[in-house]
């Protein structure tokens, strides 16, 4: 019987040691998809999405339109067109100031981002990005989800069958410590099982938030590559162009570093109202560039939190007319 | 010269004992921060409906925090109406002044809601003797139930009534000898109306009681098939600014205000605007 426990251990720890490896080397593949060369440098929208995904965009353009003077963002997080302001050639701004347009000239900012995170010009980002082998394709990563799931099931097993062989082995090692005797209590098993478990476990944890990033290693290394010549929160040049000085500071490191503290913290003050669970200071914050984690995912600007919304409640003080509807379009103006 | 002021009429060192107020903007939520942040605006002005005086927009606070002055403006109080003014509508308008420690507040002479019918627009007054009474009644309800001085404003009409018998101006003179209120000339409602009524502005500057002057409006607007729509969305036209030009010639006012109440313009385009009403006021 001992054997046969014995021979179950190995073999899980086998098993388990086999598929993380095998998920490590499939991740390690679709991580590694070949890249095609950029025209030039990413731009400072690629370099958004690279680090924070949709959201991060989203923000990346907000800063800029509101900054170049294209919207205007009020306190309460209302973003508003501003009239006379010139077109933008970028695609990702044009969908913000059309979804304006659409919705009567301001919005809230996080039905604002929603609606830009869902328009066909973060699509063709995304696309863009993928084509160029920055981003994981769609379903590249589909292989090493699966292996990600066995290693739960073995893991799994390897934690009951550690239970079901841990109890006897202490009460035989108790019982042979209180009444005495030569007989020798086998180990090798539970301590076996346990190995199983442990790597099981701690392998499945770290691989399961690494899944969530989509940057391969050529967007890793594009993003370190930018990183690296602009570091955050220095002052920068005050004639710097707007992409220099606002967009790109804002891709890699968040809305944080918008160049306006007020602005940041109109933006802000929404994620602070919904965001169930900004982990690692990425709402807005931190690009979560270090480390193998994922440049967005998990604790990301692409989580389901920070996107801003009102959840309902905007009858702010200044923003109701009269019995508390909204006031828009100025038909609350003085005579 | 004005009569008697009223309880709460009378407070501060200006001609209508509001104090010198400079050069302002009218706040709106859309351009809060705006507002805050342009530089060279002496004092803001807040529509009264659009706010809660036990729950003021963070913007109010920070500009009054700053010493800025705010002042509550109404448009639906209705002063030029048969029926007294409401209760409720002014002690909300009372409460506004409180809570902003505003040195004045301001309304229009016009009426906007009749037999519990909103007309939804600032209508002229039928200035008639019998409706001065009516309206001077109301005035002296409105100034005794506020903490501060009431300033009137002309408004901007599409028509007069056929029984006049006076000219704005002319009612507006024995309103404000009669009851001491002060007076808000919008001078961009003095160009609708010469547009649209053929009203010279000019005259009714010389017939308004500029000695209780509180303050001015200024707006741009938009011609539309020979009519002026006084939109406040627009530049000011250098006709308006030539009429506020005319007003300084004949007074110093205590404060001027751009007001703009939909499509904003950049934060570039309110300074600007603002630098060309100060120009007006100080060449004359």
């Amino acid at each position: 019987m001992e054997e046969a426990l014995l021979v179950v251990a190995l073999i899980l720890l086998a098993a388990v040691g086999f598929t993380a490896s095998a998920l490590s080397r499939e991740h390690r593949r679709a991580r590694s998809a070949p890249s095609v060369h950029l025209t030039g440098s990413p731009g400072h929208y690629e370099i958004a999405y690279l680090a924070g995904g949709p959201l991060r965009t989203v923000n990346t353009a907000l800063a800029v339109l509101a900054r170049g003077g294209g919207v205007r963002v009020s306190r309460g997080g209302q973003v508003s067109v501003v009239t006379g302001a010139p077109l933008s050639p970028d695609p990702v701004e044009r969908a913000v100031l059309k979804t304006l347009r659409a919705r009567g000239g301001s919005c809230q900012v996080g039905q604002l981002r929603r609606a830009v995170a869902d328009d066909q010009a973060m699509s063709d980002l995304r696309d863009g990005l993928t084509r160029a082998g920055l981003l994981i394709p769609d379903g590249a990563l589909a292989p090493a989800r699966r292996l990600l799931n066995l290693l739960l099931v073995l893991t799994v097993l390897a934690v009951v069958f550690e239970f079901v062989t841990l109890i006897p082995t202490v009460f035989r090692f108790v019982t042979v410590m209180s009444i005495g005797g030569g007989e020798v209590v086998g180990v090798v098993t539970p301590l076996a099982g346990a190995l199983a478990a442990v790597i099981g476990m701690t392998t499945y944890q770290s691989r399961k938030r690494a899944l969530r990033g989509m940057l391969t290693d050529a967007g890793r290394a594009a993003l370190d590559d930018v990183g690296r010549t602009h570091v955050r929160g220095v002052s920068r040049a005050a004639d710097l162009p707007l992409y220099a000085a606002v967009g790109i500071p804002v891709a890699l490191y968040g809305l944080a570093e918008a160049g306006d503290p007020a602005l940041t913290e109109e933006l802000q003050r929404q994620h602070a109202n919904s965001a169930v669970s900004c982990a690692s200071g990425s709402c807005g914050g931190s690009s979560g560039s270090s480390g193998d984690g994922g440049s967005f995912g998990g604790g990301g600007d692409f989580g389901s939190g920070g996107w801003g919304d009102s959840g309902g409640g905007d009858s702010g003080g200044g923003s109701s007319c009269g019995g508390g509807s909204s006031c828009g379009g100025g038909g609350c103006g003085g005579g | 010269m004005a009569a008697e002021r009223p309880a709460g009429a009378a407070r501060g060192d200006d001609m209508t004992g509001t104090g010198r107020l400079g050069v302002g903007i009218g706040w709106r939520p859309e351009i809060d921060l705006t507002v805050e942040r342009l530089p060279g605006v002496d004092f803001v002005e807040v529509v009264a409906e659009n706010i809660r005086p036990g729950d003021l927009p963070e913007s109010l606070r920070v500009l009054r925090g700053r010493g800025l002055p705010v002042i509550p403006h109404g448009v639906g109080l209705g002063l030029g109406g048969a029926e007294p003014p409401d209760p409720d509508r002014l002690a909300h308008l009372a409460d506004c002044a409180r809570a902003l420690d505003a040195p004045l507040v301001s309304e229009h002479l016009a009426f906007v809601r009749a037999g519990g019918m909103e007309a939804g627009h600032l209508l002229p007054v039928p200035r008639t003797r019998a409706a001065l009474a009516v309206v001077a009644d109301n005035v002296r309800r409105a100034q005794a139930a506020l903490p501060v001085p009431l300033a009137l404003e002309n408004v901007a009409a599409l028509f007069g009534w056929p029984d006049d018998e006076m000219t704005e101006a002319e009612f507006l003179g024995e309103l404000v000898e009669t009851t001491g209120v002060g007076l808000l000339v919008d001078v961009a409602n003095l160009y609708t109306n010469q547009i649209n009524l053929g009203l010279p502005a000019v005259g009714a500057l010389d017939a308004l009681p500029l000695s209780e002057l509180a303050y001015v409006h200024v707006a741009g607007g938009h011609l539309h098939h020979g009519v002026w729509h006084d939109t406040h969305t627009a530049r000011v036209p250098g006709e308006v600014l030539e009429i506020l030009a005319e007003l300084r010639a004949r007074v110093d006012p205590p404060g001027v205000l751009l007001e703009w109440d939909g499509d904003y313009p950049g934060d570039d385009v309110l300074e600007a605007e603002l630098g060309r009403i100060r120009e007006a006021v100080t060449r004359a």
